[in-house]
């Protein structure tokens, strides 16, 4: 809700906005494990 | 050589597997494909006149978010006899791929007198960094202003970031506005413009908010 704090002036402003979707954390930590999984199998391989 | 870890890190094949889901993933949520709600990405909009008010300067690229080249939804508002316009679909910030998420304005007071408009002009420094967007405004004029707008079309399991924006006002009218935004971890906040600061500053021309869609994906302001 958007309102006035004014009592007389009789309007309540909004210009435009701006929404953005915060990443999910699944895929960040997915890519994480995978590349972990790699990094173990060569150190085991060397 | 002995090991403790479970045989299925132990197997190339799992690793990969593992890696391929995650760049799939990845490529689920960064790829600005056309999305059946807004789950990614970056949307943008700026009010800009109506049928009774010419439209003002338009905007582009970044405000407090956002890259040089973003293409902002551009809403003509609605006559100034209207009460409600929309839902208006909103694109991402390539201007031409569906974010999914729709916007609906509304007027919340039954008085007669009332309805919706853009007030062009209200931000006068027309060489500040911030005049292209605050130069148009959507305002409320009733005794008792109190409008709305509800955003649709979001993921109710998703956190998303949103920022309103508010221009200096001549000082002559409509100061102050008061926003009350649902989910949102500080539900209320209040904008004074007190002078028109050419840059972006919290309070004085925006306000930012950090919250969680309810279970059918909406949000209103």
């Amino acid at each position: 809700m958007v309102s006035s704090n004014t009592a007389t002036s009789a309007q309540a402003l909004v210009s435009g906005f701006q929404l953005q979707a915060v990443p999910e954390p699944t895929a960040l930590a997915l890519l994480a494990l995978g590349g972990l999984g790699l990094l173990l199998r060569k150190q085991w391989t060397a | 050589m002995n090991t403790t870890f479970p045989n299925v890190m132990a197997q190339p094949r799992g690793a990969a597997l593992c890696l391929a889901a995650a760049l799939l993933a990845l490529a689920a949520t960064g790829a600005p494909a056309a999305q059946a709600s807004f789950n990614s990405g970056l949307v943008d909009l700026q009010f800009v006149g109506n049928t009774n008010n010419p439209p003002g300067p338009t905007t582009s690229g970044a405000a407090v978010i956002g890259s040089a080249g973003d293409v902002w939804n551009q809403i003509v508002g609605a006559a100034d006899s209207a009460t409600t316009q929309g839902p208006l679909a909103l694109n991402l910030v390539d201007g031409s791929t569906p974010s999914g998420a729709t916007v609906t304005i509304s007027n919340e007071n039954s008085t007669p007198q009332a309805f919706i408009v853009d007030y062009p002009g209200s931000q006068t420094t027309q060489n500040s960094a911030d005049y292209s967007l605050l130069a148009n405004d959507l305002v409320g004029y009733v005794n008792t202003p109190m409008m709305a707008f509800e955003i649709t079309g979001l993921n109710s399991g998703l956190t998303y970031n949103l920022y309103l924006y508010n221009a200096w006002n001549n000082g002559t009218i409509g100061l102050g506005t008061t926003y009350t935004v649902t989910g949102a971890t500080a539900p209320t906040g209040t904008i004074n413009p007190t002078n028109a600061a050419g840059t972006f500053v919290s309070g004085e021309n925006y306000l930012e908010f950090t919250l969680s869609p309810d279970n059918t994906g909406a949000i209103s302001v």
